[in-house]
């Protein structure tokens, strides 16, 4: 880890009460300046975009979601880096990252279990994931995408593998 | 709803100072959300459509570690944020609890990359000094960590958080692009640390 610049340790107010700084005049306009030059930028945390409010609803239920999310979409990206598709991997990437997305909208219950156990697991933010859990959603993903998906993903690596002959041979 | 803090904002067609007040968030900010700030964030990308995955029925972690409120002026929600008060730890002070900013957001007709001037000025900075007061009454001597998008690091730095670089084998989600700000507790001793404390 490192760190930018070492900023000063900051001291509290006399009060003890950070929001007693917004009561001081010449530190709120120093403050709305600040903003002002950040363009007003000022945002934090992921954008959520439309789906903030369901966040604001229940945001415990929507870490989880991403969290399981996250860890489907690394283990198939490793799926993918297995497979040595080299010039195609992006391309098989691209193309299947949302069919992976779509085929886990209704998943059958045992499949939602097997997710969410996978969260249980003291390693599921390991780099790299542990070889069990990435096995495990090559079941998963086995069982919820389609015949006509990994033909579509097929066909995205290959394309791109042809355009990379071609574009050498050129 | 009584609010938790009124704060002092500034109007920004005119510099006035006004008060408006932090609340705890409820269904009336939702549905602003909902209803006068969607239309106005069309330039966000709807990243996550599939929150509609049937795992939400079973997604039974608690919500008791988090926290949300909004900021109120002119009975339009202005601004709002989740706090994530339990469960993180400061990469700057390793073990020591922090609180962790899950989402701060403000309202489209507040930001001035869609009106200039925007209606209010101070939205940012209030929430981020709210949950900074939230630390010290936890205990956590003021310790706040969140991330960034990138566009909003430069106001973070100024401040006066504290960037952490991730070393590469650390980014979880390189997508996101997002980088951890954090600041640092305050300096006041504490009547029940040591005296060798460590105030980093």
């Amino acid at each position: 880890m490192s760190t930018s610049n070492p900023h000063p340790t900051e001291s509290l107010p006399p009060s003890g009460n950070v929001m007693d700084l917004l009561k001081d005049e010449a530190w709120l306009r120093e403050a709305v300046r600040v903003e002002e030059a950040a363009g007003g930028h000022i945002s934090a945390g992921p954008d959520y975009g439309s789906n903030l409010g369901k966040f604001l609803e229940n945001p415990a239920g929507y870490q989880q979601f991403l969290r399981v999310k996250r860890l489907v979409l690394r283990a198939f990206k490793a799926i993918l880096a297995e497979g040595n598709l080299g010039a195609g991997t992006e391309a098989a990437w691209v193309c299947g990252k949302p069919l992976v997305m779509r085929r886990l909208e209704e998943p059958a219950r045992a499949v939602q279990t097997t997710l969410l156990d996978l969260l249980k697991h003291p390693d599921f933010e390991a780099q790299p994931m542990p070889a069990a859990m990435v096995q495990t959603i090559r079941e998963v993903l086995r069982a919820v995408l389609l015949p006509e998906d990994w033909e579509a993903i097929a066909t995205a690596a290959a394309q791109a593998i042809h355009q990379q002959a071609i574009q050498v041979a050129a | 709803m009584s609010p938790i803090q009124i704060i002092s904002l500034t109007l920004g067609h005119s510099g006035e100072i006004v008060e408006a007040e932090i609340v705890a968030l409820r269904s009336k900010n939702i549905e602003d959300y909902e209803i006068l700030w969607q239309d106005l964030l069309r330039e966000f990308v709807e990243e996550d459509k599939y929150w509609s995955w049937a795992l939400k029925e079973r997604l039974t972690e608690t919500n008791a570690n988090y926290e949300s409120y909004a900021i109120e002026y002119d009975s339009l929600t202005q601004g709002m944020m989740i706090l994530e008060t339990h469960n993180r730890r400061s990469w700057l002070s390793p073990g020591q609890p922090i609180v962790y900013i899950e989402a701060l957001t403000t309202a489209p007709w507040n930001r001035q990359n869609i009106q200039n001037p925007p209606e209010l000025r101070g939205i940012g900075t209030a929430l981020l000094m709210f949950s900074r007061q939230r630390s010290v009454e936890l205990g956590y001597r003021g310790r706040v960590g969140l991330e960034s998008l990138p566009g909003s690091e430069w106001f973070y730095e100024n401040r006066n958080m504290i960037r952490r670089e991730l070393a590469p084998e650390d980014i979880i989600d390189p997508e996101a692009k997002l980088t951890y700000f954090e600041f640092r507790a305050y300096r006041e001793r504490y009547p029940d640390e040591p005296e060798d404390y460590e105030y980093i």
